[in-house]
């Protein structure tokens, strides 16, 4: 999952919607934890924005706050 | 003043289609009624949960686009926190410039759920698919 260049950055057509969850699976651990930015490799801009999307799908059942055992 | 809304909504996977699409109805006649437009309503079908929401595993996500102004929302969040067969909805503001006029109001639409995420659907009616960016943006 490491990337040097910023996803949406280097792909300006990519679009951060929380309704997206496909996309914002990339940045969450397996236990549902937001993938801090070093590892994500997001420019902060986009790294907030990522954040902001994930805490919406959370808010509305789309994507999980905790994973207690481990999706395979 | 009128802004572009959009709210998802998840109905308890309780109720059949018959009654999903009459409360589907009375939230349309809502946003009407108070000044708004709906553009879009889109039924994303059953889908698991990604976590329990009084011990439902799954529900019927429902998204709408609209126009409206405050009073819009207002009304349209309380009615949707009084019903019980509401298990969560989260509203969002698209745009601050909205020009009601300019569009149209399109027909209901289905998304196409993905495979993984398809739960067994019960009753089979001819849906009309839509690619899955139809109902987005």
């Amino acid at each position: 999952m490491k990337r040097k260049m910023c996803r949406f950055c280097s792909d300006k057509n990519l679009k951060i919607d929380y309704k997206d969850v496909d996309l914002l699976k990339h940045f969450i651990t397996e236990r549902g934890k937001i993938t801090p930015r070093r590892i994500s490799g997001n420019c902060a801009k986009h790294q907030r924005w990522v954040c902001e999307a994930i805490k919406r799908a959370r808010q509305i059942a789309l994507l999980p706050y905790v994973t207690i055992e481990v999706q395979e | 003043m009128i802004r572009e809304y959009e709210t998802l909504y998840i109905v308890s996977p309780e109720l059949d289609r018959g009654s999903i699409d009459n409360l589907n109805n009375k939230i349309k006649s809502i946003i009407q009624e108070n000044g708004g437009k709906v553009i879009r309503l889109t039924r994303w079908g059953k889908r698991d949960l990604a976590y329990k929401i009084k011990k439902f595993n799954t529900g019927f996500y429902v998204h709408l686009n609209y126009f409206g102004d405050g009073r819009t929302v207002s009304e349209l969040q309380r009615s949707l926190r009084l019903n019980e067969n509401i298990l969560r909805y989260l509203t969002l503001k698209l745009s601050d410039k909205a020009d009601m006029a300019s569009r149209e109001s399109l027909p209901d639409t289905d998304l196409e759920v993905k495979k993984e995420e398809q739960v067994e659907k019960k009753e089979d009616s001819g849906e009309q698919k839509e690619d899955k960016n139809g109902g987005n943006e």
